[in-house]
């Protein structure tokens, strides 16, 4: 005979018990592919934002500056200086030839577009362009390869993401406020919960 | 008005404020993603203790997920909250299942048809999990969801209640009588 503390016991253990990996994997695609593609007409950042996503948000419109306007980011703070235009595109080359990418991967064309030969540019936001748009490459190799790849390719993509976290743009956080945000994802990705990366990704990462 | 607290995604992050996200989530589809990470297992739970079976459970999970997701700029502050709202939304996609395969839901018999599992689950699940699911899918259809939101998303009797459309006494009478039921199931077998 069992009693109700036991069967209550059971009832928590069998009823409780957590979603499969595999089977969180599978849902957050579906729903976070949804929210992908209706995100163009629900995009908003208003100021109301807060706690973990302000964070992410705050990462969005830095990210919104650099892809949007190529670079031409007024910065009201530019811890090492400035820069005009020729030296900005030489780091954004020095930078694409020492910063690594997933195997088969390749940088994506604007980075090779010319900059605003009038402007000038905050010292290492060119670096930082080319930083966010590896770690946007990364994350979705490590996505892909956490569902589909070998342990081997799931350890090699995991060290990749991991190793992003000594790079300059998600380090110093005197030219980016949230390296704490980056380095909660880097935790996501070391305990295997896709979800964070998949939602960063969406936001930030979409062309 | 009394808010169902979401559940913290991980053990270590902040309580999320369920109105403060819902209301975020109405017009920013970022919010609505922390929305559904906090909440994602707990709908999976109740509709798979509902629904008895763990592939439905998690076709039906993306479905209210995907009905949220269409709905939440009407959202409005109401009774149990956010969580409440979604697992309303979850009950109505399994009612919903239920009648278009033309079945009762969760009916599972012994051979365990119903809970269905993928080979690893199958052999993660032990056989007591397995006999307490199964009783648990003989239930009448209320006590049923009613042990699915107590045991599987983790509510409380008033909490129930509000989902439900019940008093918390009147939901507590109805698990009551299911617990009563399950020990009878279980000490027969």
């Amino acid at each position: 005979m069992i009693d109700n503390q036991v069967l209550e016991l059971r009832l928590a253990a069998a009823l409780g018990a957590p979603m499969s990996a595999q089977q969180r994997a599978e849902l957050d695609a579906r729903v976070f592919d949804l929210i992908a593609r209706t995100r163009p007409a629900r995009r908003s950042f208003g100021f109301r934002l807060t706690r973990g996503t302000a964070l992410a948000v705050g990462l969005t419109v830095l990210l919104a500056s650099v892809f949007g306007a190529w670079g031409a980011m007024k910065l009201t703070e530019a811890p090492y200086g400035m820069q005009d235009a020729a030296a900005y595109s030489a780091e954004i080359d020095a930078a694409k030839a020492v910063t690594p990418l997933p195997p088969g991967a390749t940088w994506p064309a604007r980075l090779d577009s010319s900059p605003d030969p009038n402007a000038i540019y905050a010292v290492r936001s060119g670096q930082s362009l080319v930083e966010f748009n590896a770690a946007c490459i990364w994350f979705g190799y490590w996505l892909d390869e956490s569902r589909h790849g070998t342990p081997t390719q799931r350890a090699d993509a995991l060290a990749g993401v991991l190793a992003m976290g000594s790079w300059t743009t998600f380090s110093d956080r005197s030219i980016n406020q949230s390296i704490d945000y980056f380095a909660s994802l880097l935790d996501a990705a070391r305990r295997g919960d896709a979800a964070p990366i998949r939602q960063f990704v969406v936001v930030n990462c979409a062309e | 008005m009394e808010a169902i607290p979401l559940p913290a995604a991980q053990a270590n992050t902040q309580e999320i404020d369920s109105e403060d996200v819902a209301e975020r989530a109405r017009h920013d589809s970022a919010a609505f993603g922390e929305l559904y990470i906090a909440c994602r297992d707990v709908v999976f739970r109740y509709l798979r203790a509902r629904c008895g079976n763990e592939s439905d459970a998690l076709d039906l999970t993306a479905v209210t997920f995907e009905r949220a997701f269409e709905a939440i700029p009407r959202y409005r502050t109401q009774g149990g909250g956010v969580l409440a709202w979604l697992l309303r939304i979850a009950r109505n996609a399994a009612i919903d299942d239920a009648r278009r395969q033309r079945r009762v839901v969760g009916t599972a018999d012994d051979s365990g048809r119903s809970y269905a599992k993928s080979p690893e689950d199958e052999m993660l699940s032990t056989e007591t999990h397995r006999l307490v699911q199964m009783a648990v899918a003989r239930l009448p259809e209320d006590q049923r969801e009613a042990v699915g939101l107590r045991f599987g998303a983790g509510l409380t009797a008033r909490q129930i209640g509000l989902v439900i459309g019940k008093s918390e006494e009147a939901t507590q009478k109805l698990i009551s009588r299911a617990i009563v039921r399950l020990r009878e199931d279980l000490n027969d077998r």
